[in-house]
């Protein structure tokens, strides 16, 4: 664990992700302005000393709902990746710890979500469903444990093959005396890594349906809900969608930066997981 | 071998196509209320209880699931999708005509994505660890991170409102390049990210080969030892970015196409939501899903006919 914190990559990807969270925990008392006030006087005002951000077509302060929209987004990256993990590693660790029949239905039910791009397989699914932040979350989670499984799987197949595992299990060890005393810990670091970096993908997918306006709702205090908001001023106050644009690029990359220091920092053979369709 | 390997995969298609027909299927069923219903509700929100009656006669919808899959799937195995509900028109064809033009945007973003990818990648890899390496690694992060709605905004305030270079939105009758510029560059951002890992660490892998050693050994330049010997070998793996990129590009359409206003497959989808043409929405996620399952399966084909020896040890 101090090892990591040589690394300057890491390093400096947990300060802006530490201060991101920061500034989402404390978005109530950091903000300048309440994200429920407006000020009809001031609407799609330009940056200035009073709206350093500038202001939107309803005269809410854009710093403000910037603020805040840190709590929707690394809410929902992070809920969505835990879900997510959850299921992915409980999956991959059965597929890939029994074999047989419970590997081969797993693994191929796994393939079906594959199967569709992400973002269709989201959009059909949040289509169906209904839009809101529950339902996309939904939808995200659907998209996001695939990754998980196969991860998890191709672990627990590596682990298997150990000689200590094998005596472990020799000498009588239960099934899940190995699993969780062997196997879990060995897969810590691969999907420590693919959930930083799903976290980032996460965050991206759910502004992507929040701007198309089939996640979050408009005019909530979120990334992508509020470039949705913009795309009608986009023209003549481009500091509407400029901002949370900026932010939602900012966080991403901090969790990208930092998955890939992790990649580099704990494994050379993590080298594998690009093959993984993710950075 | 190698044919046992081709024949068990091509197996594991059927029960991946039929599930995948299943989910598609069903995902009308997940919706909350009466498929029916749903479908006759007007956009003001009311619906004539009659009409839903004779529609859900008229579409089958009175049979029980597993007849109305059975019957869909009969149809959609030949092609037959069913009717849009909204413009009658099949839904097989308007899909297939969508899908062509992503094609067309797809071919120009690849093109654009390779143009960027391989001189930063080759470069990242013969400056390995110096500052140069680190710098296009940062940027090719910095290209997967980026939003694409946001960047296609900012590429139209830039060329088009500021510049007045190149048209803002359209579809240009799916000819006219200048239409095809903005669009193809966005989507092609996030490919040539992916790409250019993937070429930095296939070049670097190359360059430790004995090859190498004996071209630069025969005196061969060494413009020419990267060109001819690393470049052209270290190629041969990035075919799997193909299958990668195909992900990348039609996730990419779905907002890049509905910026643009391009009439491909990602704004069909998107429209047919917002308009509630179901039927739409199913067939368009069928088809990208079956397309997008056959490429991967292809490049995955051709990746382990290039390289035998990771056959075995691949773990699914």
């Amino acid at each position: 664990m101090i090892e990591l914190l040589k690394n300057r990559q890491i390093v400096l990807s947990l300060i802006i992700l530490g201060g991101l969270i920061f500034m989402a925990i404390f978005a109530n008392v950091l903000a300048p302005y309440a994200y429920t006030e407006k000020d009809l006087q001031n609407r799609l005002q330009p940056p200035s000393s009073d709206h350093l951000f500038g202001t939107d077509n309803l005269g809410r302060d854009i710093l403000t709902m910037v603020m805040y929209g840190a709590r929707a987004s690394l809410f929902v990256g992070f809920a969505v990746v835990s879900v997510s993990l959850a299921i992915g590693v409980a999956l991959g660790v059965l597929a890939g710890y029994y074999g047989g029949w419970l590997d081969e239905i797993i693994m191929r039910l796994t393939d079906s979500f594959l199967a569709f791009p992400s973002m269709f397989l989201a959009l059909a699914i949040t289509a169906f469903l209904g839009q809101g932040m529950k339902n996309m979350m939904l939808a995200l989670i659907a998209v996001e444990w695939t990754v998980f499984a196969r991860v998890a799987r191709g672990s627990t197949l590596d682990v298997k093959t150990k000689g200590y595992v094998r005596a472990a299990r020799w000498i009588g060890a239960s099934n899940t005396y190995v699993i969780v005393k062997h196997v879990l810990p060995n897969i810590i670091s691969p999907v420590l890594i693919m959930a930083s970096l799903g976290i980032g993908n996460v965050i991206l997918a759910a502004a992507g349906l929040s701007f198309l306006g089939l996640g979050v709702q408009p005019s909530t205090p979120e990334w992508g809900a509020m470039l949705n908001a913009g795309r009608t001023y986009f023209t003549t106050a481009p500091w509407l969608m400029f901002f949370p644009g900026l932010f939602i690029m900012m966080t991403v990359l901090a969790f990208n930066y930092f998955g890939d220091g992790l990649r580099d920092a704990l494994d050379q053979k993590m080298k594998n997981l690009e093959l993984e369709g993710r950075f | 071998m190698l044919k046992e390997y081709f024949i068990r995969r091509a197996l594991y298609l059927i029960p991946v196509l039929i599930f995948i027909s299943f989910m598609s299927f069903s995902l009308i069923y997940i919706a909350p209320g009466d498929p029916a219903e749903i479908m006759m509700t007007s956009p003001s929100g009311g619906y004539d209880e009659a009409a839903v009656e004779a529609f859900r006669i008229a579409h089958g919808l009175d049979q029980p699931f597993y007849i109305q899959y059975l019957n869909w799937l009969k149809g959609a195995v030949v092609g037959d999708f069913g009717y849009s509900y909204m413009s009658e028109q099949p839904v097989f064809e308007t899909v297939l005509n969508a899908f062509r033009n992503t094609l067309t945007l797809s071919v120009l973003s690849l093109a654009i994505a390779l143009v960027i990818a391989i001189p930063l990648g080759v470069v990242s890899a013969l400056k390995h660890n110096t500052v140069v390496d680190d710098a296009c690694r940062f940027v090719a992060l910095f290209g997967v991170s980026i939003p694409n709605f946001w960047q296609a905004y900012l590429m139209i305030i830039i060329f088009s409102v500021i510049l007045h270079w190149l048209p803002a939105s359209g579809f240009g009758h799916g000819t006219d390049i200048s239409y095809m510029i903005l669009p193809a560059t966005v989507l092609g951002t996030g490919s040539a990210a992916v790409m250019m890992r993937m070429i930095r660490s296939s070049m670097l892998d190359v360059m430790g080969k004995e090859y190498i050693q004996t071209a630069r050994g025969k005196g061969l330049s060494e413009k020419i030892v990267i060109i001819r010997h690393a470049l052209k070998n270290a190629l041969v793996p990035v075919i799997t970015v193909v299958g990668l990129s195909i992900g990348f590009l039609l996730n990419g359409s779905v907002v890049v196409e509905t910026i643009f206003g391009w009439s491909g497959i990602g704004n069909l989808v998107v429209d047919s939501i917002l308009s509630h043409d179901y039927m739409m929405v199913q067939g368009s996620v069928l088809f990208v899903a079956v397309i997008f399952l056959l490429i991967n399966f292809f490049v995955d084909l051709v990746y382990v006919w290039a390289n035998p020896e990771i056959r075995y040890d691949r773990t699914s």
